[in-house]
């Protein structure tokens, strides 16, 4: 990231940065992911030291197959906020598809006593099943 | 109920006529040998392009269009703020950022900084390009919105 402040030139407050991420979260849910990219790459532009802005920009990357940029932004969000499980299952996703497999295998092992969301336990145990084969 | 008694017709015609039948839809359908016809489903199977899902794809449901990755929703959500699009929105004021962007000067003595800069400089014209575009769009359904409500 360049030392440029852009919030302070271009004139944007907290306010409109938050339009910007519920805006860009509404067309993630209308599945337009590449207006919602361009969307969350400026946020991260934007707000470098805000882990949401980079775990969305990286599930945006894994969900369009792109997993090398996922697991970079994934990366930069999990060293911000290390105990977030949806960070966590994305990176896991992002490094077996990319052929992590026991390295992903080992931190779903560690991964699935402690999560307390069931649907992201359930399909980390159908990720262990699909790659344990 | 039509049978051979009362169909006007001998026994001996009619099966003539079903003989014939038979051996033209054989015909038509390259079957030169009655016993053929068991190859007909392996034909059928092989002539099949319907796409058939992996164990991978059922599993996981990505032909149900379920998300591969998951999404967390923004702080804000709850409060259901949507302004994007009202007056005094986000979306008035990229118009103006977008000019701002446009005079922004990205020289800087390290190369690597200005590479940077002109990096951001070129994503966030983009999204104000983009953003504009969204507006225009949503004012164009607002107009049909408006025009059909008169009508």
């Amino acid at each position: 990231m360049s030392r440029l402040n852009w919030n302070k030139i271009l004139g944007w407050d907290d306010d409109q940065i938050e339009d910007f991420r519920l805006t860009a979260f509404l067309y993630i849910r209308e599945g337009k992911y590449d207006i919602a990219k361009t969307f969350c790459e400026t946020l991260a532009v934007l707000n470098p030291e805000n882990s949401y802005d980079l775990a969305t920009l990286g599930a945006l990357y894994l969900q369009l197959n792109n997993p090398v940029n996922a697991l970079t932004y994934l990366d930069k969000a999990w060293s911000l906020d290390p105990k977030s499980q949806t960070i966590q299952i994305n990176r896991i996703k992002a490094m077996l598809q990319l052929g992590y497999r026991e390295e992903g295998l080992r931190l779903l092992k560690s991964f699935i006593p402690g999560c307390k969301d069931k649907f992201i336990v359930s399909d980390a145990q159908a990720l262990q099943m699909a790659y344990n084969m | 109920m039509t049978s051979v008694d009362n169909f006007n017709i001998d026994a001996h015609s009619r099966y003539a006529i079903d003989k014939a039948r038979i051996e033209s839809f054989n015909s038509d359908h390259h079957i030169s040998n009655p016993m053929d016809t068991r190859i007909v489903s392996d034909h059928a199977q092989v002539l099949d392009h319907n796409p058939k899902p992996s164990a991978f794809v059922d599993l996981f449901g990505v032909n149900l269009k379920r998300r591969w990755a998951y999404f967390e929703k923004p702080a804000s959500f709850a409060q259901n703020r949507v302004f994007f699009f009202g007056a005094d929105s986000a979306i008035e004021k990229s118009e103006v950022a977008s000019n701002r962007v446009a005079s922004i000067d990205c020289r800087d003595a390290d190369p690597k900084e200005q590479a940077l800069r002109l990096k951001e400089r070129d994503l966030i014209e983009n999204f104000c390009k983009q953003v504009t575009g969204l507006h225009e769009d949503y004012q164009h359904i607002m107009g049909c919105i408006h025009k059909f409500l008169q009508a």
